[in-house]
């Protein structure tokens, strides 16, 4: 056996300094480790050396929830270094410790010949995580990306190479298959060979239907300005005093029509440097984003899609002013098509980008429809199975004009059997999430997305 | 001839269902296709989450039968089980006989109206 030092190894930017917190460790003294198993954790911060001029902030919006998780390369049996936990406030915030690229953080147990160095410089791989606050009072340090953030991401910290970008924008479907059941990615990244770079974005107050992400992606700052002087004036004109939930629903929606997912850049840090301006390479859509109604505001002209047992929950000052302000506009799914189509020309006019969307589960367990005289026409308005029907023909139609591809969802649920995996009818099981993931993943392959394909070995 | 018609279990987590909607009305001569009764059933109570598993399902006839009684209405919450109408394959059958079966039913999904919208939420 040797004893293998788990060294934080070379980690820096021109220009700034990293600083961490203590080691917060997820497995017990003497777990055995996987490789690539994430095993611990410590929050970093950039601060600026005084060596250059700086231009820019990195991770302006993130550097309150900025952390890199550890993961060994090889097995063994873990040893922690005693003085690597310092515990309290030492280990939730990031400015008490220099990063010192030959600290040891423990030791692997792992049987003579393993293949990393003896003296550790490459026993870890860093998987850097980042969440944008929804707002800063949301301020969760309990664990690895805890939070209520509107954008989270993750990414490798190995290699030279710019990683691939793959950006989810979806509801409840997408959350378990992207951050995973231990809301980290984790289960995304040790799927993927890297460097790769996935970004989860949040649908807790905007939905990303495609309508609401067109308009995000072209809303000027006047524009927004105007929308935010609107909310300013008219949240609280009507007869209801908004309640504390009311207000910050509204201006965590608020927050939401500022940014556009599609078209942000995202800086990254690796062992080699700082990355900034990282574009999306791949966009996951999915069907289920897209209402039958959106709103759409009576004077500003702009869309909102919120889901309704947000809206129920937030408080009656958000109800009574989506009532007043905004009118519900149907749509059908041909507007839907539209929609989706516009989207994906526009941002394909930025630059090339794949686009990935999530077709709608159609079948279920329970239903034996013997005759369609029940339900009024046009059907799709009435029953759910051909509403998803329809939706998925036109995504078939949609894809074939704009090669898009399909997560086929539909047929991944009727395979491993809806009634057992859709247990509420409505939220999928583990096993359906990680189908879905396997999915997703094997088409990123295809598409030779950067980070999420294994290079052939020449 | 009698015809029962209870609440079924759709779902293997479902304890209870709202009734939405009623199409029909004691004395109506129904025939198969003719929309009963239509259901909110609101999982949170087992299976409590954020985004909360509620689901619609529409009851629709499979057999020619009259409604001889009808024992629901729009709001109310109903138990597995619960009777929900008798019916007859005669008109003017009487009603004190034993109910011979379950009256046949079609049973599908359908999309859920905007509750918040309508004023109708939790």
């Amino acid at each position: 056996m040797t004893s293998i030092p788990l060294r934080l190894g070379t980690l820096g930017a021109y220009g700034f300094a990293v600083q961490r917190s203590g080691i917060r460790w997820l497995c017990d003294e003497g777990h055995d480790c996987r490789p690539g198993e994430v095993i611990a954790y410590c929050n970093i911060g950039l601060v600026p050396s005084g060596r250059s001029i700086r231009a820019w902030d990195p991770f302006v919006d993130e550097q309150r929830d900025f952390q890199v998780a550890f993961a060994p390369r090889i097995a063994g049996r873990l040893r922690k270094a005693a003085d690597s936990s310092r515990g309290g406030f030492l280990d939730l915030q990031q400015f008490y410790q220099h990063w010192s690229h030959d600290y040891i953080i423990g030791h692997l147990e792992a049987p003579t010949g393993d293949r990393v160095a003896d003296d550790g410089t490459d026993s870890l791989r860093l998987l850097f995580v980042a969440g944008r606050r929804t707002t800063e009072l949301a301020e969760v340090r309990s664990g690895l990306l805890t939070g209520w953030h509107d954008r989270s991401r993750a990414w490798w910290g190995d290699g030279d190479d710019a990683p691939g970008t793959v950006l989810s924008m979806g509801i409840c479907e997408l959350a378990g298959v992207i951050r995973g059941e231990r809301s980290a990615f984790l289960e995304l990244f040790a799927a993927v060979p890297g460097p790769a770079h996935a970004i989860y974005n949040a649908d807790d107050a905007l939905v990303p239907c495609a309508r609401v992400a067109l308009e995000q992606m072209h809303r000027t700052t006047a524009e927004f300005d105007a929308i935010a002087a609107d909310f300013a004036k008219t949240f609280a004109s009507g007869s209801v005093i908004p309640s504390p939930g009311d207000w910050m629903f509204g201006a965590a929606l608020l927050s939401a029509l500022r940014h556009s997912p599609l078209t942000a850049t995202h800086d990254t840090l690796t062992r080699t440097g700082l990355r900034r301006n990282l574009p999306v390479d791949a966009v996951i859509l999915s069907l289920h984003a897209e209402p039958t109604v959106v709103l759409r505001h009576r004077r500003l002209g702009y869309a909102v899609n919120c889901h309704g047992f947000r809206i129920a929950q937030a408080g009656p000052g958000v109800r009574e002013w989506l009532h007043t302000q905004f009118e519900p506009v149907s749509r059908t799914p041909d507007d839907i098509r539209c929609d989706l189509r516009e989207l994906i020309d526009t941002v394909r006019a930025r630059g090339d980008m794949r686009v990935l969307i999530l077709n709608s589960m159609s079948t279920s367990g329970f239903e034996d429809v013997y005759t369609y005289a029940p339900f009024d026409r046009p059907m799709r308005d009435t029953l759910s199975s051909v509403r998803s029907k329809e939706m998925n023909l036109m995504l078939h139609d949609l894809a074939r004009e704009r090669d898009v591809s399909i997560v086929d969802v539909d047929t991944i649920a009727a395979e491993l059997g809806a009634a057992a995996h859709l247990p509420d009818g409505v939220h999928a099981s583990g096993p359906l999430q990680a189908e879905v993931r396997e999915e997703i993943l094997r088409l990123l392959a295809g598409h030779r997305v950067p980070g999420f394909f294994r290079a052939p070995v020449r | 001839m009698l015809l029962t018609l209870a609440l079924p279990r759709i779902n293997e987590h479902m304890t209870t269902a709202k009734v939405t909607k009623v199409y029909v009305a004691e004395g109506d001569a129904l025939v198969p296709g003719a929309k009963l009764v239509d259901l909110r059933v609101d999982l949170s109570a087992v299976l409590s989450h954020d985004c909360p598993p509620v689901s619609y399902y529409r009851i629709a006839m499979r057999d020619v039968a009259r409604l001889r009684q009808l024992a629901i209405a729009p709001g109310d919450l109903l138990a597995i089980g619960a009777p929900i109408a008798l019916f007859s394959t005669e008109a003017e059958e009487p009603m004190d006989a034993e109910p011979a079966r379950p009256v046949r039913i079609t049973l599908a999904g359908i999309v859920p109206p905007d509750e918040w919208w309508e004023g109708n939420a939790r």
